[in-house]
């Protein structure tokens, strides 16, 4: 158990199915003890955002995993959101995606993203997932 | 006499004066000279008179008597009394005269003072007489008065008779040596050649030109006869000619010749027979003067007189006064009037109508002594034909230098005036035709370069109304329409266009046959033929009346149209014109032709260019589809097998028999399709061109990174990636990167049971930079060399080998795009492969 994040849950933000109960199983089967947060577009994400900046005894997330294919609004927008809030700027955030393009990848980085994972198709190799947010859970 | 020596007896004197006469003849037979006798008689008288003094004085010429010699009488004396004389020259019978005391003498009182001065007091006077009478006198001068007794006188008298005699025979002789003299002197002197010879040819005597002529002296010729001086056949000719004049008894004048080491020479010989008094021959005597050079003068006159005859030109001469006073045969051809015709006529008879003052003018020029040289002017013949001729007139000058007349050459220079004429008149043809040629060489150019059709139609108008100078022309487009050919006005120059627009009507009346014509057609005067009047209508075109129409014809040989110009002179176009008009029609054509190319390039290259755009727009969004498609169709494959492996997951082991089998098609299906889906992605990636330029990357450091890539698979195959030195080539890094990958991944996809080894290496050849990427895998049939490089082609099934076999098409296609390829260079099956590809070295 980490302490301080505790009540800090883990945000998803993806809109497919199949890849969000891959997800689940994947923070699950990695021991995290947190709760998950999911919306399923991005003006959920927004909003989500926006009640945090209302209430501030909800916690950041701990960390976000954003896809950047999500209806209404996309991820890159959201991550936007995310780093110009004054709460979670620095909230770790990792692009979960099945987009492999470079420029997604530069966007990602310029807009200050911790992580950038490409969606496989093999589950062993989804497993990756786990360790990735294990490491920027840890403290400093 | 001495006194001293002075006789005692008679006869002592008479044997005195005997002896005196006796010495007196003696040395008068030895008297050489007048002198010698004068000084003889001095010395007698001296001897045998009492005088003291004597002296001699003779007539001269002009009948003075004058001193010839005196003894003791001084020059005053002699000066004084010359010219005294008791007797007239010739006196026939004079006698002595004494005067016993001159200054008793009345007659000659006048000389009183001289005799006194002198110192004489007694004279006698002893004429010297001859048979024609008195010639001189003796002096004998007596210091006292004397009376001369009559001894004294007679021998004086003896003595002045010898002395007489004596001065006769030595004057005889002097005249006889002088004649002699004289007639040597003009035998040697003469410039003729003087002999004489007897009747048997024996030579007398030769002068000295004689010598000369014949070169011979005259010791060698007097006496002898021509045989043994001259040649045979000269003697011969010689003596016959001697024996002519003989026989003839009187002068003849006869040519003779005789060859002298210089040549033959000829002598023009007077001869006469030479006779006695009694008339009989005494032999020839002869006159020769060598006329070789008169001859030859003579032969060159004749020469020169012949030179003249036969001469083509005219040669007239004539006086001051202009009257022809000699005219030669070719004056006669020249000027068609007869010797006899032309002779003692004013040379005035030759002018011209036109030109009456020119000979006039030329005669004063030559009497100031100027030649007139090759002046070109006419002249008239006898039959009133006018002809060009060339003159030449010189002044001819008299012996004293004097000009006396003047001398004509005239050549005809008819024909040679007209073939200048001809020769300027081709000339100036030929200018006109190079001018020609020039203006269209450099209209040419000009047309060519004119590639928009109306204005080129409009230059060539203008340009060609322009050059030929007419009021106004046109160009006529023929033109196809529903009544068949006519003609539509397309350009217009020298008149307004907007003034008019017209079509030349094709009908019955339209009657200009040129227009169909193929041919250049020139109208010199249309109102004289109303067969070529020309309709055109009436809107602002100026009345024609010559015109000039050229076809413009297309390279396929039909008219396109044509060029008009219309002038209201008449006879306004020439053949100049046509040939201008001809030039600049054909380039007209030409450009014409090339205008319409241009136009139809142009709308060619301008399909092209759209049907280029529009290619280029399918394969982009052939491209874009391509990739958008492979691209969306991965996430619901990746949902696909996600879900799969989580059931196989979950209830993988659960599931027998059909199901699990089931099962398992989910997931390879799913698995091939995520590749051939990848691969697909892949390939519509390496057609997509890189942005920029090639860069030029260090191929072993792409490699590098290459390898660092694919350890994991390395490792897993136990694979080794060795390298030789690898340049530096133009391709952007990650195509490389792509084709290094590929070929290495298939090396280690279609292994041996050995370990996989790839090697890499390069060569430069030409400009590009060959790598070739071996392996000791399993091989290729070198007959499927080419299939492996097809899209999706395996020569292996999906079960054996995985991949969808795209790898070989996608280098190929990244390679094209850098203008390199890429070929199996070796392989056979078990042996392991060599793929080569080529890069450019360099951008």
């Amino acid at each position: 158990m980490l302490a301080g994040v505790e009540s800090s849950p883990v945000l998803l933000v993806e809109d497919n199915p199949t890849d969000v109960y891959v997800i689940r199983r994947i923070l699950e089967e990695s021991h995290l003890n947190l709760r998950i947060d999911i919306v399923r577009d991005g003006q959920e994400a927004l909003r989500y955002f926006d009640n945090l900046a209302r209430d501030e005894s909800s916690p950041c997330p701990a960390v976000v995993l954003l896809d950047l294919n999500i209806p209404k609004v996309d991820g890159f927008e959201v991550l936007r959101k995310i780093r110009s809030t004054s709460r979670c700027v620095r909230t770790p955030v990792i692009i979960v995606t099945s987009s492999n393009a470079q420029e997604d990848r530069n966007t990602a980085e310029q807009l200050k993203a911790d992580a950038y994972f490409k969606k496989p198709a093999d589950l062993r190799a989804y497993m990756e997932l786990g360790r990735l947010v294990r490491g920027l859970l840890r403290p400093g | 006499m001495s006194v001293a020596a002075h006789p005692t007896t008679a006869r002592d004197a008479e044997v005195q004066r005997l002896r005196t006469l006796y010495q007196l003849l003696n040395t008068l037979s030895k008297a050489r000279s007048l002198q010698d006798v004068y000084e003889a008689a001095m010395s007698a008288l001296h001897d045998a008179t009492f005088a003291d003094r004597a002296a001699i004085l003779i007539f001269d010429d002009d009948g003075v008597m004058r001193f010839k010699a005196a003894r003791g009488i001084s020059s005053e004396y002699q000066t004084a009394v010359t010219g005294h004389s008791p007797w007239p020259q010739g006196t026939r019978d004079a006698c002595a005269l004494v005067v016993p005391d001159v200054l008793a003498d009345a007659t000659l009182s006048d000389y009183r003072t001289v005799f006194e001065r002198e110192g004489i007091r007694g004279v006698a006077f002893i004429p010297l007489a001859l048979d024609g009478g008195v010639i001189g006198k003796f002096m004998l001068y007596y210091s006292e008065p004397h009376e001369c007794r009559t001894e004294e006188l007679e021998i004086a008298q003896a003595i002045a008779a010898h002395v007489a005699l004596a001065t006769e025979h030595k004057n005889a002789e002097l005249a006889r040596a002088r004649s002699e003299q004289q007639l040597q002197g003009i035998l040697d002197n003469s410039p003729a050649g003087i002999f004489l010879k007897d009747m048997e040819g024996r030579y007398l005597l030769v002068n000295r030109h004689y010598e000369e002529l014949f070169r011979v002296s005259k010791t060698d010729v007097v006496g002898r006869t021509d045989d043994d001086i001259f040649a045979a056949d000269v003697a011969d000719q010689f003596r016959a000619n001697d024996r002519a004049v003989i026989a003839a008894g009187k002068p003849l004048s006869i040519e003779e010749h005789a060859s002298q080491p210089d040549g033959t020479h000829t002598y023009l010989s007077i001869k006469f027979p030479l006779q006695g008094p009694d008339g009989t021959a005494l032999g020839v005597c002869g006159i020769a003067t060598d006329i070789t050079e008169r001859k030859l003068l003579e032969r060159a006159h004749q020469h020169l007189a012949a030179i003249v005859e036969s001469s083509d030109d005219a040669i007239v001469s004539k006086d001051l006064n202009g009257i022809i006073t000699s005219w030669n045969t070719g004056a006669e051809r020249i000027f068609g009037y007869k010797a006899a015709e032309a002779l003692g006529r004013p040379v005035s008879i030759l002018a011209p109508p036109d030109n009456f003052g020119e000979m006039p003018e030329i005669l004063s020029k030559i009497r100031q002594g100027n030649r007139v040289d090759h002046y070109e002017t006419r002249r008239q013949r006898k039959d009133g034909q006018i002809i060009d001729v060339s003159l030449t007139v010189s002044p001819v000058r008299d012996a004293s230098g004097q000009i006396v007349g003047a001398s004509k050459i005239a050549r005809d220079i008819t024909d040679r005036k007209r073939a200048e004429e001809e020769r300027a008149s081709l000339l100036a043809r030929e200018r006109e035709a190079r001018r020609t040629a020039e203006l269209l060489n450099r209209v040419g150019p000009r047309l060519a370069a004119q590639l928009d059709l109306e204005k080129l139609v409009q230059e060539v108008t203008d340009i060609a109304t322009a050059l030929v100078g007419a009021e106004f022309g046109a160009f006529f487009r023929s033109v196809i329409g529903e009544k068949g050919e006519s003609y539509t006005l397309q350009a217009v120059s020298g008149v307004n266009r907007e003034t008019f627009a017209f079509r030349i009507p094709e009908s019955a009346d339209f009657s200009m046959p040129a227009f169909r014509g193929e041919s250049i057609f020139r109208c010199e005067d249309a109102s004289h033929d109303p067969q070529q009047g020309v309709s055109l209508p009436d809107c602002g075109f100026p009345p024609v009346r010559s015109y000039l129409w050229a076809p413009v014809s297309a390279r396929s040989g039909e008219t396109s149209g044509g060029l008009f110009f219309g002038d209201s002179a008449p006879g306004k176009f020439t053949e100049a014109h046509e040939s201008i008009i001809r030039g600049i029609a054909a380039h007209a054509s030409i450009a014409m032709e090339n205008a319409r190319l241009f136009e139809q390039g142009e709308w060619i290259r301008t399909e092209l260019k759209r049907s280029n755009e529009e290619l280029r727009r399918a394969n982009r969004d052939l491209e874009a589809f391509a990739y958008s498609a492979s691209h969306d169709l991965q996430e619901p494959l990746r949902n696909i097998a996600i879900s799969a492996q989580l059931i196989e997951k979950s209830w993988g082991q659960q599931l027998e028999g059909e199901h699990a089998a089931f099962l398992d098609n989910i997931l390879n299906a799913s698995a091939r399709m995520k590749a051939l889906i990848d691969d697909l992605l892949a390939y519509t990636l390496a057609t997509k061109r890189e942005e920029g330029a090639a860069p030029r990357v260090d191929a072993a450091a792409v490699l590098k990174t290459v390898v660092e890539g694919l350890q994991a698979s390395l490792d897993e195959a136990g694979a080794k990636i060795s390298s030789d030195e690898l340049p530096a080539v133009a391709i952007h890094p990650g195509r490389l990167a792509q084709v290094f990958q590929n070929l290495i991944s298939n090396a280690i996809k279609y292994r041996s049971k050995e370990s996989p080894h790839v090697h890499v290496r390069a060569d430069e050849r030409d400009g590009w930079t060959v790598f070739s990427v071996a392996d000791n895998g399993i091989g290729i049939d070198p007959q499927f060399a080419d299939q492996i490089f097809g899209l999706f082609k395996r020569l292996h099934g999906g079960e054996e080998y995985p991949g969808s076999g795209i790898g070989l098409a996608i280098c190929q296609r990244v390679l094209e795009q850098y203008s390199g390829r890429i070929w199996l260079d070796q392989s056979a099956p078990g042996r392991g492969s060599t793929f080569c590809f080529a890069v450019p070295s360099r951008a």
